[in-house]
């Protein structure tokens, strides 16, 4: 019956009549006038809906990529002195080859460390400089510089991020505490700006942590909750469950779809 | 997050500012995660979480106005699906009965969140039961909030083909039982002059 009733509306309808490309557009961009299709209107409507917490999961690792791509400046320098080592056992060479031209061979065989204990170490004297090794050395590390070079110290992106400190901070921070949680359940809401968001990853001990450290410290202080804190920076009520900003923000699409 | 908003959020990150950075996830993420999940189910939080590595990576060589973004964020999520899909067909057949998310795992205890997730839930899978192509076109207008020719760019279409592949769709939806059926089940007043967030 239900569906009879249905298609009866959709396909029989009196005042219904097929989509066509301008009803498209209104309902992709939610226009009221959309209106004569309201199943449908729902349906995007509940598509596009606020988010819920249990879709804001994984910016921890996200996070941690972006900030892994920052740190690449070093690996470039890296790069850099792997070809600075590169250039210089070209120079090497080429040493080696005009003194190839200079001195017959000899230089050559003192490059690779296989002249006679002190024509080597002659040659070392002379090409120290350039890796020529001394006698004795085995003709392996004629570069040492370039293995130095690639280990690099890393500053270590986030060693110390500072404990969570839910103290005397309070009103600012639940305030931006506040605006956080509202803008997860509603992204209409306006989003922290930068700065306040840096302040609050700060007292969060890392943007990874805010969402934990928010509930916390939204819900487990009760000294904290009792001062009326009229410094709260949030426009938006602290009760974004039932959040429904005048305006531009949508009616809570609930009350008509309990299904 | 406006156009406005999201420059500057966009232009902080861009020169590496993490605050910036999560400022951009959290705006963004809600709308690629629902973009994947309709076309790629159960592996949509994996390809999301890939999908940002990604754009973490990259997100400092990228030039380009908001509009640019979403359109280069939701190419790198789409080419992530479609890496997903070659890996599945790939995957020897996996028993894919995954459990059910768990439904208001996450703060159980307010009502209407979780009419609320039923409600998306639902729309979303009623969108998934759409041709590719359609539902895909459903998708990015109407919850990544692009217009026809982002949404053509995305997918690598003319901006015909993507009108074409909308419209079928809705007509698609508006006519399902189930739409109609719920609607009804719904009750009366329906707020229909509520706008929704346009993507985000």
């Amino acid at each position: 019956m239900r569906l009879r009733d249905a298609l009866s509306h959709v396909m029989g309808g009196s005042r219904r009549r097929r989509i066509g490309s301008r009803e498209v557009e209104q309902l992709l961009t939610a226009d009221p006038d959309a209106a004569a299709y309201p199943g449908l209107s729902d349906l995007l409507a509940a598509a596009a809906a606020p988010p819920r917490p249990d879709e804001l999961v994984g910016l921890p690792a996200a996070l941690a990529a972006f900030e892994a791509a920052g740190q690449e400046s070093p690996t470039s320098v890296a790069v850099t002195s792997r070809r600075r080592g590169f250039a210089r056992s070209m120079v090497v060479k080429v040493a080696a080859g005009v003194a190839v031209a200079l001195f017959g061979g000899t230089a050559l065989a003192a490059e690779t460390g296989n002249l006679p204990g002190s024509s080597q170490q002659h040659a070392h004297d002379l090409f120290s400089g350039l890796g020529v090794p001394p006698p004795g050395a085995s003709p392996a590390p004629t570069d040492p510089p370039v293995t130095q070079s690639t280990v690099m110290p890393t500053p270590g992106p986030s060693a110390g991020s500072p404990s969570v400190t839910p103290g005397p901070a309070g009103a600012a921070t639940r305030g931006l505490c506040r605006s956080w949680q509202a803008r997860q359940q509603n992204p209409k809401k306006k989003p922290l700006q930068a700065a306040s968001l840096q302040k609050l990853a700060a007292a969060a001990g890392g943007a990874e942590n805010i969402t934990a450290f928010c509930t916390a410290l939204l819900t487990d202080d009760p000294s904290v909750t009792t001062t009326p804190g009229p410094a709260e920076v949030s426009p938006t009520p602290s009760h974004p469950g039932k959040g429904k900003a005048k305006g531009h923000s949508k009616p809570a699409p609930t009350p008509h779809k309990k299904g | 997050m406006d156009d406005e908003e999201l420059a500057s959020a966009l232009s902080a990150a861009v020169r590496g500012d993490p605050g910036a950075f999560a400022a951009l996830w959290q705006a963004m993420q809600p709308a690629v995660l629902r973009y994947l999940r309709v076309i790629v189910g159960e592996a949509a939080e994996d390809v999301a979480s890939e999908t940002w590595l990604q754009a973490a990576r990259d997100l400092r060589r990228f030039s380009g106005a908001p509009p640019a973004f979403r359109v280069w964020l939701f190419t790198i999520a789409r080419n992530r699906a479609i890496d997903e899909h070659r890996r599945a067909r790939r995957r020897p057949e996996e028993p894919s009965e995954l459990p059910d998310r768990e439904v208001a795992a996450v703060q159980p205890d307010v009502a209407q969140d979780v009419i609320q997730k039923a409600d998306t839930d639902w729309a979303l899978s009623m969108i998934a039961t759409l041709p590719k192509d359609q539902a895909e076109a459903v998708m990015l207008r109407v919850v990544a909030g692009l217009d026809v020719a982002q949404t053509a760019q995305v997918l690598g279409k003319r901006p015909g083909a993507v009108r074409i592949a909308a419209m079928r769709g809705l007509r698609r939806l508006a006519g399902h039982a189930e739409v109609q059926a719920r609607r009804r089940a719904g009750g009366t007043s329906l707020d229909l002059n509520s706008p929704r967030p346009e993507g985000v």
